[in-house]
């Protein structure tokens, strides 16, 4: 019987530091799109809680709890990562495996909205993004999904085939932004 | 020439520099400009048509003559301004636009011909004859164009762009903008002041004036460092704000490096903004203009209001002896400043024939300079007054004719400026742009004391207009005295009165302008190109339209201005593409095969953003065509292995997921039973064809489609529209999962045999016939197998979830290779389908029809679909089209190229006569022949008539038979064994 490897999407890609920066690999056990048929948004989120004991994220926001955490991904769409989805969903909503399809990283460190303003055109002050806030945007020209999930963490997700690019990007983001601050310290 | 004891700049150190190979020491803190003009260089550069010499004018991005360009490294930087230019250690800049040097310029010879080379002389002359146009006169004149030269090295030079938000944006950091800044920064707001220069203050930085109590650069740098220290402002020095658009949008450019001999590493050179500002307020000051008269562009004319700025903020002056001019109290002022400081000042001509100026120097009121003489530079002004004219003797000469306040951020967005007769210039309409309000001299206000004033209540309406409370501030006193002016266009005299001085544009060639019936102001400045240089028409704009208006007749607001566009100063494309250039353009997309595929020596091609292996090169093949007909033999005798994991996967889930299929396709997709494919054939609106793919069903609501690699985002959008607009009671959902499955093509007389190798259950034709879809294990993991087959083969598709894609590839290989088989690339991958006359976006190029494909019988007749009443038209069906067919050459000559036209044997072979083209061209090593898929008019009726293929480009021509497409196993049976 053959015994297939399996290899991660930030495989020779992460993690990379510089200065207090850090932008390293999540591996999810699990990550399931769950799109909710007409009208059954309500059932879903009832599912949801007593799974995970969170209920369907609203627009541009991601909670967690244990090992779980739904991420709004769009309209009447959400990821979940950590736990398998829960069977009786099915019944509900459209449920797809994603857990190969995505490279999900953290950033980390004083600074980071710097790096990303170098790469998105949100509105990442801390007033205004703050921490259980997400958004689906862009990350230089990759699709990405941004949650802030610490006070000086940011959980990124891109597809898998763009990691290169994204990580090559955040990186670059990352050594100017640090260039800069070291200069105007001087 | 430098003026001990006067200057804001340190004079302990030392700055050496060379322009056009002469060495020279500036000091810390002076622009190019400034250093020059200490060091008496007052020639520059030469002019665009005429090659006039031309010395500095200004003191600042709006300078028209001090163009240079700058050596960095490997490259150069052209038409970088001399006065914006912080100078650097080592910096080097050379001349621009004169050859052999800047004293002995050969195309000077054009001023002696400037007759016949005025304002649109291309429309009237150089046409004859007709054939030297093209080949001789375009390419001379075009190689006399042009002011600086680009390097002839790729620039590899690193820029950034960026986002940020704030509340209030202030733009300009003059008096009114320091006001409107500290004002929204303690009212609480989130502010950006961004400055184009390195420091705050603009004008007080260039005058001798007091603001409360102290000198006005040093109140100005006490505020600066007082807003620095504000958690909520973000201070953005060396930063231009250069154009307003939509919702409170607008974009900048900071000048990072520039200032920079060295730059250290990740520092990019320039840094392109786009801000998004709740509310912004403009406080760009504003600039001053010239006079028209004779000869008013030689070396050492200046602006007066740049001539105080080079003494009071760098201590330097152009000349010993200097001349003032103009019609506002600036003569008076600029004429006090060198006084005291110890300069010449051999004239003081204030046209207004009322002022009294109260200056110690030789004074003319009521009186006009009528003309300059000099060689290199100036040497005498000639003054008119009411008894005669007279000489005086002056190397530098002071301008000022009056201000334009600086208006056009706030006309972007089509907010047209209107005429104030007040202040003779032009001033922000009553509707700027959603958000922006203006403060200062911008607006208007012509001192000192109103602008801080206007900072404040410009802030106050800028806050109050997104409900935040302003706090109360009270502007410190300052100078407050009037601001009179009589407007002084043009001087009469004879001799060229220069309007433009980066296009050279004269005001005979405004009133030429308007005599040709080119009289809107639109039209003149095309047809003269005033405006249309990197001044943008900064320093000639007010005055064109003067003279436009008197010579037809009409006042200056009758007249009206030209559009404003961004960007206010010209930007560099780097900047504004950052991180765009070579790989950055686009997302690159790399399969889990990638890296093997390299291991092995393919060269890769780019399709839809991913990067395809084109063939898996041997030892001892030269040839891609070696590689490529091995691989089409291995695949119809033995099995190989291709990477399809690009192709696009849609998952489609829901209680209505077949009927919206069913919707989406012209074939039915409702009566797919459970583990089966079928092929689909996706319309547009228009009925013509947009896709082509497969449809797999896993269960009664569960779909997996699938797309062509490039067009799998298109077709994403597609569904989500249709769904969203055209059946929003349908109940179905999808999502991409074209990441999340690596899938691969077996293909093969072995393909079944391979297959089993790797499958944890083995599979039987009977159970798993052709079109057959279902749910694997291999290795214990979770996979799909769809027998589907685009090499005609016996064949199958393997998909396991990505991260096992590179294990998977690798096992099928070995256990491939042990038979005898291997990988294969898209170039094997394109003849075997192309020998099966499959189609690929070569054919389904957005031109074709089901008709054309011979695929009409495949729509079905019983529910509605997309595109299907267009798709009956009778333009789009019929023996007027161009049907698909095959071409086999038949003649002497054998190769078959895509995109060639065929064309009736006898007829010639131009565009009247085409009936159609090549979309696909291969050698088929299975059938030892070229063979071309292609479109020809009422083809699937000619079979068997000979057609000539005349591919222009490539100077081939090719006699073919035309036959069925599918070349090889026409009944299909190798793909259903």
């Amino acid at each position: 019987m053959t015994e297939l490897a399996a290899e991660y999407p930030g495989r020779n890609l992460l993690p990379r530091e510089v200065g207090s920066l850090r932008l390293s690999e999540v591996v999810p056990a699990n990550i399931s799109l769950i799109m909710p048929f007409e009208g059954a948004e309500a059932a879903v989120s009832e599912i949801l809680t007593k799974a995970c004991g969170m209920g369907f994220p609203k627009p541009n926001r991601t909670s967690s709890k244990k090992n779980a955490r739904l991420v709004w991904n769009g309209l009447s769409c959400a990821l979940l990562l950590g736990p398998p989805p829960d069977k009786a969903l099915r019944k509900h909503a459209a449920v797809v495996d994603k857990t190969d399809g995505w490279l999900v990283m953290n950033l980390t460190g004083s600074g980071l909205t710097g790096v990303l303003a170098r790469l998105t055109p949100l509105d990442l002050r801390p007033a205004h993004f703050r921490r259980g806030h997400a958004s689906v945007s862009l990350l230089g020209h990759v699709p990405a999904v941004f949650s802030k999930i610490g006070a000086e963490t940011f959980q990124i997700m891109v597809p898998r085939s763009m990691a290169r690019t994204a990580t090559e990007d955040l990186w670059r983001a990352m050594k100017s932004c640090t260039a800069q601050a070291l200069r105007e310290q001087d | 020439m430098r003026v001990e004891g006067k200057g804001l700049i340190d004079g302990g150190i030392s700055v050496p520099f060379s322009f056009d190979g002469r060495r020279y020491c500036g000091r810390a803190g002076d622009t190019l400009a400034s250093a020059l003009l200490a060091n008496d260089v007052l020639l520059v550069g030469r002019s665009f048509k005429y090659h006039r010499p031309r010395g500095i004018m200004t003191a600042g991005a709006e300078e028209p003559n001090g163009l240079v360009t700058l050596l960095r490294g490997k490259g150069r930087v052209p038409n970088m301004r001399a006065t914006t230019q912080e100078l650097y250690e080592g910096l080097e800049a050379s001349r621009q636009n004169a050859w052999p040097s800047l004293r002995l310029d050969l195309l000077a010879l054009n001023d002696l011909a400037a007759p016949f080379l005025s304002a649109g002389f291309y429309y009237k002359t150089f046409m004859w004859p007709r054939s030297f146009w093209q080949r001789l006169y375009e390419p001379v004149i075009r190689r006399a164009a042009g002011l600086g030269a680009l390097p002839k090295v790729a620039d590899d030079t690193v820029c950034e762009k960026m986002f940020a938000h704030c509340d209030v944006l202030v733009i300009g950091a003059g008096p009114a903008g320091l006001m409107a800044a500290k004002t929204a920064a303690q009212s609480g707001a989130d502010v950006i002041l961004a400055e184009s220069d390195r420091q705050c203050g603009g004008r007080l930085l260039a005058e001798t004036e007091e603001v409360d109590g102290r000198p006005g650069c040093d109140w100005a740098s006490d505020l600066e460092a007082e807003l620095r220290g504000m958690g909520n402002v973000r201070l953005m020095p060396r930063t231009t704000v250069t154009g307003t658009y939509d919702q409170g949008t607008y974009s900048a450019l900071e000048k990072v490096a520039h200032h920079l001999g060295e730059i250290p590493d990740d520092v990019p050179f320039e840094r392109f903004w786009r801000i998004h500002a709740r509310q912004a307020v403009l406080c760009a000051g504003a600039l001053e203009r010239p006079v028209a008269f004779a000869n008013n562009d030689r070396p050492g004319v200046m602006m007066a209001g740049a001539v105080r700025a080079y003494l009071n903020r760098w201590g330097a002056v152009a000349g010993r002896k200097v001349a003032v001019f103009g019609n506002n109290d600036g003569a008076a002022r600029t004429a006090a400043d060198l006084l005291a400081a110890g300069i010449e000042v051999t004239a003081l001509i204030d046209s207004r024939a009322d002022a009294a100026p109260g200056v110690d120097c030789p004074t003319f009121t009521g009186a006009q300079v009528c003309d300059t003489k000099g060689r290199m530079g100036l040497d005498s002004i000639t003054i008119r007054t009411a008894s005669g004219t007279q000489r005086v003797e002056a190397n530098c000469l002071a301008v000022s004719g009056g201000w334009n306040p600086t208006i056009h951020l706030a006309s972007h967005l089509n907010g047209r400026p209107v005429w104030d007769e007040r202040i003779s210039a032009f001033v922000p309409g009553s509707n700027p742009a959603p958000g922006l309000f203006v403060a200062g001299a911008a607006d208007g206000e012509m001192t000192t004391s109103a602008c801080l004033r206007s900072g404040i209540e410009a802030a106050k309406k800028a806050l109050e207009a997104s409900g935040t409370k302003p706090v109360r501030l009270l502007p410190p006193a300052a100078e407050d005295g009037a601001y009179s002016v009589q407007s002084l266009w043009v001087v009469d005299g004879a001799g060229r009165k220069w309007l433009d001085f980066q296009n050279d544009v004269t005001v005979k060639d405004v009133e030429l302008s308007a005599r040709e019936n080119l009289a809107s102001s639109e039209h003149m400045k095309r047809y003269t190109t005033l405006g249309m240089a990197p001044d943008q028409g900064k320093n000639s704009n007010v005055n064109a339209l003067a003279v436009l208006a008197k010579a037809t007749g009409r006042d200056i607001s009758e007249t009206g201005t030209t559009t404003f566009r961004p960007p206010y100063e010209p930007v560099s494309i780097a900047a504004m593409g950052a991180g765009g250039r070579g790989a950055g353009f686009a997302p690159e997309r790399f399969s889990t095969t990638h890296e093997i595929c390299m291991e092995r020596g393919a060269p890769m091609v780019e399709a839809g953003l991913w990067f395809r292996p084109l063939f898996f090169p041997k030892p001892g093949e030269k040839t891609w065509r070696q590689s490529c007909d091995r691989e089409v033999n291995m695949v119809r005798q033995c099995v190989g292995i291709t990477d399809v994991s690009t192709l696009g996967k849609i998952d489609v889930q829901g209680p209505d997921a077949a009927a919206f299929l069913d919707f989406i396709y012209a074939n039915r997709m409702s009566s797919l039973k459970v583990g089966r494919v079928r092929y689909g054939l996706m319309l547009r609106e228009d009925g013509h064809v947009m896709d082509d793919g497969t449809c797999a069903r896993f269960a009664a609501r569960h779909f997996v489609i699938t797309t062509t690699t490039a067009a799998a985002a298109q077709v994403l959008q597609h569904l989500e529209f249709v769904q969203q607009c055209l059946c929003p009671e349908m109940n179905v959902r999808f999502a991409s999962v074209t990441e999340d499955w690596a899938q691969f093509a077996v293909a093969g007389p072995k393909a079944q045999a391979l297959v089993n190798q790797v499958l944890d259950r083995a599979i039987s034709s009977e159970a798993f016939p052709f079109m057959a879809c279902g749910q694997v294990t291999t290795g214990a993991v979770s996979g799909r197998l769809f027998r589907i087959s685009f090499s005609g083969e016996h064949a199958y598709e393997i998909a396991v979830p990505a991260r096992f894609g590179a294990a998977i590839f690798q096992d099928l290989l070995a256990k491939a290779e042990a038979m005898g088989g291997g990988a294969y690339g898209m170039e094997a991958l394109n003849v075997l389908r192309i020998e099966k006359g499959f189609l690929t976006h070569a054919e389904i190029d957005g031109r074709v029809t089901p008709f054309d494909l011979g695929m009409e019988k495949l729509l079905t007749v019983r529910r509605d679909f997309i595109g299907k009443a267009a798709a009956k038209r009778p333009g789009l069906n019929g023996r007027e089209r161009e049907q698909l067919v095959g071409l086999r050459p038949v003649g002497t000559v054998r190769q078959l190229t895509a995109g060639a036209y065929l064309f009736a044997p006898g007829n010639l072979a131009v565009a009247e006569n085409a009936q159609g083209h090549t979309t696909s061209a291969c050698y088929s090593p299975t059938l030892g022949s070229s063979l071309a898929l292609g479109f020809l008019r009422n083809g699937r009726a000619r079979q068997g008539a000979f057609i000539r293929v005349v591919d222009h480009v490539r100077k081939i021509e090719t006699l073919c038979e035309v036959c069925d497409p599918v070349f090889f196993d026409p009944d299909g049976g190798r793909a259903r064994d």
